[in-house]
């Protein structure tokens, strides 16, 4: 027997090869960081195209009467601008911080499906793409909301919604393949002694945001297939003049689009419950509890969808059940907001840029929060419906609550992606601007909504003149705020001062305590210890 | 991960090599299983209501997370026994049964260790005789490589 040893011991073990070169790098990619990335710049992307239309909107709206565009057109950016935020922006930023942050948090080398890591990315840029063409087509892009409700969207809609169902099917699959490479990570890849109770709550919360997707994207893709089968094989699913029911398209669509409200907000809660121990620097209040609060509201969001319909029409006790059960996740969530502010309480706080996200979004998360509780009253909602009311509601609970998060996660997990420290001077700014402009943006428009105004209209009364012209110079100034977020991106990207391993004094978890700033390409190659 | 064993008294050792792994299969069947009553009971809900278009996609989600949970778990539930006696050392490797085995004579045995080609960093164990051998634990980081290394020479110093 002899051993033969031909390794230089020099060579090796700590030695990180890093990525390709050249832009074939970024197409054949399977390292999650890799894809992390690009999901990350393609939802920055979408924010800019989806605020883009919202820029049109808020032009339209500064004035009552027709100024700038067709009623058709109107419509066709109210639309796309939900479709592009909802499913371009907010969820891509969510699935990049996961690829980004998922392994590095439970001590994996990678996800644990790659090459379909990969796959589930590059079908995005595709089917936006189409779905953005459909604006320079013959008819127009969809215009009939994001909701897309039958008969609208089926036997009065455009020949381009055939592409729109086709984009929508892709971004499903993007979506389902994504969420199996999550679970599949976190269930096989954790580290040695990271067991599901010691992982981060970011990560807990994709494990449920995950399941929720695998729950309900088939009732999505099920949605648009009928409606495709209703427009062109002869079906009547959703045709009444066909023996079908266009009530039964809005409980499908809701008993996705329910759970797919809590898919963007989950995730903000676990960003959020990593940002606020940091910079209290105390561990986080009531962890397990948070845990079965994200997992309670979870299981309440497939189970509250027609709060969306009361004024549809449905038996009295239908409405009361739906209003109780809506109501009743105002209780975990509750839970959430006392445990983020139970863990500031006597903390040594310090306001860097993240916390100041963060603390912004528990405020104004709160607020949407509340104004979901008046929308999910039944008798109440009865007047609110189709307001501009609910306009408010779900931009505090998704521009102040999802997008903050993600800026907020930004600013916190940076300096360890890039290895260089944001300008904090810049950042501040950025959020005092946003702040302030967001607030001027969709606080009036709570009091055009009780006053009456419709949503989804280019013209309105005179008596909304004044709230829709300060809306619309916080819409701009909030945009502008975002634009200049990008500045802060690439300047960080290219350069700034050099980030420690640890980051911030209070962080703590495997990528702050293990990893050093930016980490190694290929990153725990070797199991690291858990605590 | 790897566990020795002493197997009797004439001093043979078995080495058992596995990949990390932080589900056990029957939890991970349990949680598939249920995943698959939370989608079939979505799907067969909305067939009831005439909406039956929505079961088929649950049906292939539901194959799509079974292949990428299965796929996965190959990776992470595979063995690889290594038993050294002073006649023979076997080497075999599968998933829950042995899939392939190898026999070289233990006092001709040699035991390598080198650098892969090209961007890898991950060294290669392998265990030989003359001309032929077989990679072992190439799920193991560089430091556990290391130690297997000098656990197998002890091993066959030993036997």
């Amino acid at each position: 027997m002899y051993t033969e040893t031909t390794h230089d011991a020099a060579h090796g073990e700590h030695h990180d090869h890093g990525p390709a070169k050249g832009l074939m790098r970024w197409v054949t990619t399977t390292n999650h960081k890799d894809i992390g990335t690009l999901y990350l710049w393609l939802a920055f992307i979408m924010l800019l195209y989806g605020g883009s239309m919202a820029m049109i909107i808020r032009l339209e709206l500064f004035q009552p009467g027709l100024q700038w565009v067709e009623p058709h057109f109107f419509n066709q950016m109210t639309t796309m601008h939900g479709l592009v935020m909802v499913f371009g922006a907010i969820m891509p930023a969510f699935v990049g911080l996961a690829n980004w942050l998922v392994p590095i948090m439970i001590g994996a080398p990678d996800m644990a499906l790659p090459r379909m890591n990969n796959w589930s990315f590059w079908i995005l840029p595709f089917a936006f793409t189409m779905l953005a063409s459909t604006t320079f087509m013959e008819g127009g892009a969809p215009a009939f909301g994001w909701t897309f409700y039958a008969p609208l969207s089926t036997t009065f809609a455009p020949d381009t919604t055939d592409f729109f169902i086709f984009a929508v099917h892709l971004m499903g699959i993007s979506s389902v393949m994504g969420a199996i490479n999550i679970i599949a990570t976190i269930l096989n890849m954790r580290a040695p002694g990271m067991t599901l109770m010691k992982m981060p709550l970011f990560v807990w919360t994709w494990l449920i945001t995950a399941y929720l997707l695998i729950a309900v994207m088939p009732v999505l893709a099920g949605a648009v297939t009928m409606m495709l089968t209703d427009r062109h094989f002869g079906t009547s699913f959703f045709d009444a003049a066909g023996g079908g029911d266009p009530v039964m398209f809005q409980h499908v669509f809701w008993f996705f689009g329910h759970p797919e409200v809590y898919i963007m907000i989950l995730p903000a809660f676990g960003v959020i419950s990593a940002i606020i121990p940091t910079f209290a620097r105390k561990p986080l209040f009531g962890y397990s509890s948070m845990v079965y609060a994200t997992a309670s509201i979870a299981i309440l969001s497939f189970m509250v969808w027609a709060h969306h319909m009361f004024t549809v029409g449905m038996p009295v006790a239908g409405e009361l059940y739906f209003m109780y059960a809506t109501i009743l996740i105002s209780v975990p969530t509750g839970v959430k907001v006392f445990n983020w502010v139970t863990t500031m309480w006597k903390g040594s706080m310090t306001f860097e840029t993240p916390m100041l996200w963060a603390l912004g979004f528990i405020v104004m998360f709160t607020i949407g929060g509340f104004s979901g509780l008046m929308l999910g009253v039944a008798p109440v909602d009865t007047q609110y419906h189709d307001t501009y009311f609910v306009v408010a509601h779900f931009h505090y609970v998704l521009v102040t609550g999802a997008l903050y998060s993600i800026i907020a996660a930004f600013y916190y997990w940076v300096p360890k992606w890039t290895g260089h420290m944001y300008d904090e001077k810049l950042g501040k700014i950025h959020f005092w601007w946003s702040t302030i402009a967001v607030n001027v943006l969709f606080f009036p428009q709570h009091f055009v909504g009780l006053a009456g105004m419709p949503r989804r209209i280019p013209d309105y009364s005179l008596q909304f003149a004044e709230f829709n012209a300060i809306s619309s110079i916080g819409g701009f100034a909030f945009g502008l705020a975002q634009v200049f977020f990008l500045y802060i991106v690439i300047k960080t990207i290219r350069g700034g001062e050099k980030a420690t391993a640890q980051v911030w004094e209070g962080a703590t978890g495997l990528e702050f305590e293990q990893l050093p700033s930016p980490p190694p390409y290929h990153s725990f190659t070797e199991a690291p210890p858990v605590r | 991960m790897v566990n020795i064993s002493k197997v009797d008294s004439r001093g043979s050792y078995r080495i058992v090599l596995s990949p990390n792994c932080s589900i056990s299969w029957r939890e991970l069947v349990l949680f598939y299983l249920f995943t698959c009553l939370v989608a079939i009971a979505v799907g067969l809900f909305f067939t009831l209501q005439g909406m039956w278009m929505v079961l088929p996609f649950s049906g292939l989600e539901m194959l799509a997370l079974g292949t990428g949970l299965y796929l996965t778990s190959r990776k992470v539930y595979r063995k690889e026994v290594i038993t050294l006696d002073p006649d023979r050392t076997r080497i075999e490797k599968g998933v829950q049964r042995v899939a392939q085995s190898w026999e070289f004579k233990t006092p001709w045995v040699r035991i390598i260790d080198e650098p892969r080609d090209g961007r890898n960093s991950r060294r290669r164990l392998a265990i030989g005789v003359h001309g032929a051998a077989v990679e072992v634990g190439s799920f193991l980081a560089n430091s556990e490589k290391d130690a297997l290394a000098f656990q197998l020479k002890d091993c066959i110093i030993r036997v």
